[in-house]
């Protein structure tokens, strides 16, 4: 092997010009849809975030900064970073810490396994709105299965009903949230365990280490760039949320369900400003952006290879 | 080989000419029918009844061939605004009245005052009120195909088991409240009137039929500031919470009446055939009772109809399709087949109509004798945003947050702001 | 456990009893998971067979009524053929578009060196990360001045390349071993021959994990197709399933019933896809 090392690095240096271009050309197809289909519109809401624009006067005003700054001072824009921030922490934090106890069941050597993979992931194959119907639908006071399930094993249902109690209806959103999650993330790690080496466990084995040991010194520490890139992807997908809201909740009651994805959607569709949906739309990618960021850079972006 | 297949190539290619070619004479030949297109969101009966009334307009007018296309209520509003933006307009389309002010404003409804006048249809027959909800620069953009106002349904069952008549008259907000605790059992999630908690529209637009009802307004008359942190506006807020203190009504989802959940409900002329078919329980209609130093009043909503296009003989063409559509006999024909409620006084007067909602649906009459009145929602172009910020702080005062005339003076203070 | 019999039958009675309660308890866990999971489609499912009276009424979750008659008026309530015609077309033209373009790029950016390759690879993430109602209206805008309005178009090429595509095969082509490119290039193949001989054959896991995902996401999309298609002919069945949820009401059973059906695809689709998914997950998310 290592004879043939200089002659490899011989190759690489002749090669890299012949790179650029394979490049290119294998990047062209990707880049320009790109550019034409995501790219370009971005630019353009920034420069409909400046203006204040009602979706087809032909006048757009300049309105500088105000759009932002009209965010930033706005309460219910707060209210709605911390609804999002707490739905994003609920999902992320239980879909991954659920789906990885239950990867790690799946992992020992029990029977239906394959069978359980399918019904967990269940949930994730189907389309998010009529899921959300669905939800809304049991947990519909009195008739709604969550109800009558409560009501035949001898408790009362909170009263006001499920989603319209502040207490409980951002609960119940992240309960959804969840389930459409948690198949997703299962599969991930199951198959994340299933290619950490038996010699491993054997080793804390005989180190003298327990189920809960094997788990804490092999498991999690072999398991982590896994980890990472679910949480990413998850904290991506929750922020940005809004189906499941706007079908569940509409932002009720009293707002504890308001998420920033909604306003946007109401600036947008339903009040028309599109200059100050587009100012949000560009406040919630900065937000989720540095977010990664600093999850990328802080837990190492060496372990995900990058 | 290859000169076998170049000759048969061309000699397809040049067969598809020709027959492409012929195909186009033929046409070209027979007058050509304007096409038009026409978005419209009723679904279900009401689908059924747009679609029959187009199939026969277009056998009678072969000269022109309108294609009804459903567009869900949910998603017209930001189709037909994309399509303004886009520039691809449908040539007509019928939406929402609520919408009718917004849509006004983007230039893109052709005006109609030039074609009113020269077919020489009769607006004094339409209701005003709808009328005025099109009106914008001085212009009229559109017209009123159908309207609904809301009033009370009782569930006949609950009531007799709760030792209530439900054919006995109920006059005034104090018997409605009695009603409605008697009737309601909460062990059972039985509610005695539901009311629409949600926010949004649905919330403004119930809490509007109390506000009117006490004497009070929403906006001012020139629609540049909120008329309704009033003494009506407080009344109709403390009514409400007073619903919820007595056990009235408690804080839930919406649609419990026709899970047979709720004792009353304030609802829309529309649901009388919704709830015929698929209600499993006895029902019957009466007029909303009015405070005792009130006034009769409720809200309306309904369809109005509009042109879109730029081109004059598909203008001309859409008009003529409009004025027969809003003429009386197609009237009385639409609305005896969905339940909508008259646009016109010609037809809610017409004995027939009359005797046939006796016969076939009486309990459609207390919302055609009410249809008068009936008060129309500030036309003006934010009234979306406004009503979401009214009902979000009212909603936040039904939760025990705010108490009423803080609730009412912060939603003035939202309204007002968005007003400038 | 009694202590009355011989030290190593008790041993082993001890540890076979310690095994079975302890898999007892993982199967409970797992049940009761698994019923969380599946209550809604069992309510989907009942739902749908049950009479429009009974809608608001018990049985829940056990179908005990059969009532075909709603799959039946579910299909015919629209031209649903034409529908599921226009989403298989859709689907299949961004499966494709989605497979091939994401590999290309992501081969580019595992293993050619070119300036500002990180860049360009943060730029693609960075797309995921913006809310879609934001570049809804400009990518409308540009849908309506190429004139693809109504056109498959439309639906198929502005989601043809997905960055979670390149991403996901970026991390898998990383672990397939350097050599055979380079016993590749020895033998004068070039970059792009690499590809499509070595690579892309020896993917086929990715790519199928890649091709479920692609399939699940256009198959259940809604608001792109909602935006740009006007003509009825064209809808999809998402768009076909909405109509069941009218101003005036809400068809229950009908909707249900077109649900189940619109879902059965996206099932089918995983379970034969099931074997390369794992393997292939396995992969690319494991190796550095």
């Amino acid at each position: 092997m290592s004879v043939l090392a200089p002659v490899r690095a011989g190759w690489r240096r002749a090669n890299r010009q012949g790179d650029l271009s394979a490049a290119a050309l294998a990047l062209a197809p990707a880049v320009i849809l790109f550019a034409i289909f995501n790219i370009y519109p971005l630019i353009y809401s920034g420069f409909l975030s400046v203006m204040e624009w009602n979706g087809f006067s032909p006048e757009r005003t300049y309105v500088g900064l105000d759009n932002y700054r009209a965010i930033f001072e706005s309460a219910q824009f707060r209210n709605a970073l911390v609804v999002t921030f707490k739905y994003t922490a609920g999902v992320t934090a239980s879909s991954v810490a659920i789906g990885l106890v239950v990867a790690v069941l799946l992992n020992a050597d029990i029977r239906g396994r394959n069978l359980y993979r399918l019904i967990y992931f269940l949930p994730v194959v189907t389309s998010t709105v009529a899921a959300a119907v669905v939800w809304r639908y049991l947990m519909t006071p009195g008739t709604g299965y969550a109800d009558v399930f409560l009501r035949n094993l001898g408790l009362t249902p909170p009263s006001p009903a499920w989603l319209r109690n502040p207490d409980w209806a951002l609960r119940i959103v992240i309960l959804v949230g969840l389930w459409k999650r948690l198949g997703f993330n299962i599969v991930v790690f199951l198959a994340g365990l299933q290619n950490i080496p038996k010699d491993f466990y054997e080793a804390a084995t005989v180190d003298g280490a327990g189920p809960w040991g094997r788990f804490r010194y092999v498991t999690i520490p072999l398991i982590a760039p896994i980890t990472l890139m679910l949480v990413i992807m998850s904290v991506i997908d929750a922020f940005l949320i809004f189906d499941v809201v706007y079908v569940m909740t509409e932002g009720g009651p009293v707002g504890t369900t308001e998420v920033v994805g909604l306003l946007l959607y109401r600036q947008a569709f339903r009040y028309f400003n599109l200059g100050d949906a587009s100012a949000m739309g560009w406040v919630i990618f900065a937000i989720v952006f540095v977010a990664t960021l600093i999850q990328w850079k802080y837990f190492g972006a060496r372990e995900t290879g990058l | 080989m290859k000169r076998t297949v170049l000759c048969l190539v061309a000699a397809i290619l040049a067969a598809a000419f020709v027959l492409q070619g012929a195909g186009l004479a033929r046409v070209a030949r027979a007058q050509d029918p304007i096409e038009l297109t026409f978005w419209n969101y009723w679904d279900g009966k009401n689908g059924e009844t747009i679609q029959a009334l187009v199939d026969r307009y277009n056998a009678e007018h072969p000269d022109v061939q309108i294609e009804n296309v459903f567009v869900g209520w949910d998603e017209l509003l930001p189709k037909l605004q994309l399509a303004v933006t886009g520039g691809d307009t449908p040539d007509l389309a019928a939406a929402d009245m609520v919408w009718m002010p917004y849509l006004a404003t983007s230039g893109a409804l052709a005006p109609l005052d030039s074609f009113v006048e020269a077919s020489g249809a009769d607006l004094e027959d339409f209701y005003s009120a709808l009328l005025a909800v099109n009106t914008y620069d001085g212009q009229l953009h559109g017209l009123p195909v159908s309207t609904n106002n809301l009033e009370l349904f009782i569930n006949s069952d609950l009531f007799e088991a709760a030792g209530l008549d439900p054919a006995a008259p109920l006059a005034t907000w104090t018997e409605l409240q009695d009603a409605a605790v008697q009737c309601a059992n909460p062990e059972q999630g039985v509610i005695g009137i539901e009311l629409y908690t949600q926010p949004g529209e649905g919330l403004t637009w119930q809490f509007q039929v109390y506000l009117w009802q006490a004497g009070g307004e929403f906006l001012n008359e020139d629609l540049t500031a909120a008329a309704f942190n009033s003494e009506a506006g407080l009344q109709a807020l403390n009514y409400w919470l007073d619903l919820i203190d007595s056990g009235a009504y408690t804080l839930s989802d919406w649609g419990l009446f026709g899970q047979g959940q709720a004792c009353m409900v304030m609802d829309g002329s529309w649901m009388v055939g919704i709830w015929a078919e698929t209600a499993p329980f006895a029902w019957t209609t009466a007029s909303m009772p009015s405070p005792e130093d009130g006034q009769p009043a409720t809200n309306m909503g309904g369809e109005h109809i509009f042109i879109m296009t730029d081109d004059e003989a598909k203008q001309q063409a859409a008009w003529d399709f409009i004025n027969w559509f809003t003429s009386t006999e197609v009237q009385l024909e639409w609305d005896q087949e969905t339940g909508f409620m008259p646009i016109r006084d010609s037809v809610a007067t017409d004995e027939g109509y009359r005797a046939w909602i006796e016969e076939t649906e009486p309990r459609l009459l207390p919302f055609v004798d009410m249809q008068q009145y009936a008060h129309n929602r500030p036309p003006v172009e934010q009234y979306a945003e406004i009503s979401d910020a009214f009902s979000a702080v009212i909603e936040r005062a039904l939760y025990g947050q705010l108490s009423p005339e803080d609730a009412l003076a912060e939603a003035e203070a939202a309204v007002n702001a968005l007003l400038q | 456990m009694s202590a009355e019999t011989l030290p190593l039958a008790a041993g082993v009675q001890a540890r076979l009893a310690r095994v079975k309660w302890s898999n007892m308890l993982i199967h409970a866990a797992l049940i009761a998971g698994a019923l969380v999971m599946i209550v809604p489609f069992l309510w989907m499912l009942t739902l749908s067979l049950k009479p429009a009276a009974l809608t608001h009424q018990a049985p829940y979750l056990i179908p005990t009524r059969f009532e075909l008659a709603n799959y039946e008026a579910a299909w015919q309530a629209a031209p649903f053929a034409r529908y599921y015609f226009n989403s298989i077309v859709m689907t299949a033209g961004i499966v494709l578009g989605q497979v091939l373009l994401s590999s290309l790029a992501a081969y580019a950016f595992a293993r050619l060196r070119f300036p500002g390759r990180e860049v360009l690879f943060l730029v693609f993430l960075a797309t995921m990360m913006v809310p879609f109602h934001v570049i809804l209206i400009p990518s409308y805008l540009i849908i309506d001045r190429l004139g693809w309005i109504d056109s498959y178009a439309a639906l198929i090429v502005p989601r043809m390349v997905s960055a979670f595509g390149i991403f996901l095969l970026r991390q898998y082509y990383q672990g397939i071993p350097r050599e055979l490119d380079e016993a590749a290039m020895i033998d004068g193949a070039s970059r792009l021959g690499i590809w499509w001989r070595i690579i892309l054959p020896l993917s086929g896991p990715g790519l199928a994990t890649l091709g479920i995902f692609a399939f699940m996401f256009a198959w259940n999309d809604f608001l792109w197709p909602l935006v740009v298609i006007n003509d009825p002919n064209m809808r999809t069945v998402q768009l076909g399933l909405a109509m069941f949820q009218g101003r005036y009401g809400t068809q229950w059973t009908l909707l249900m019933a077109g649900t189940v059906t619109a879902t059965l695809p996206t099932l089918l689709v995983f379970l034969f896809g099931q074997r390369w998914f794992i393997q292939s997950v396995a992969q690319s998310g494991v190796k550095g």
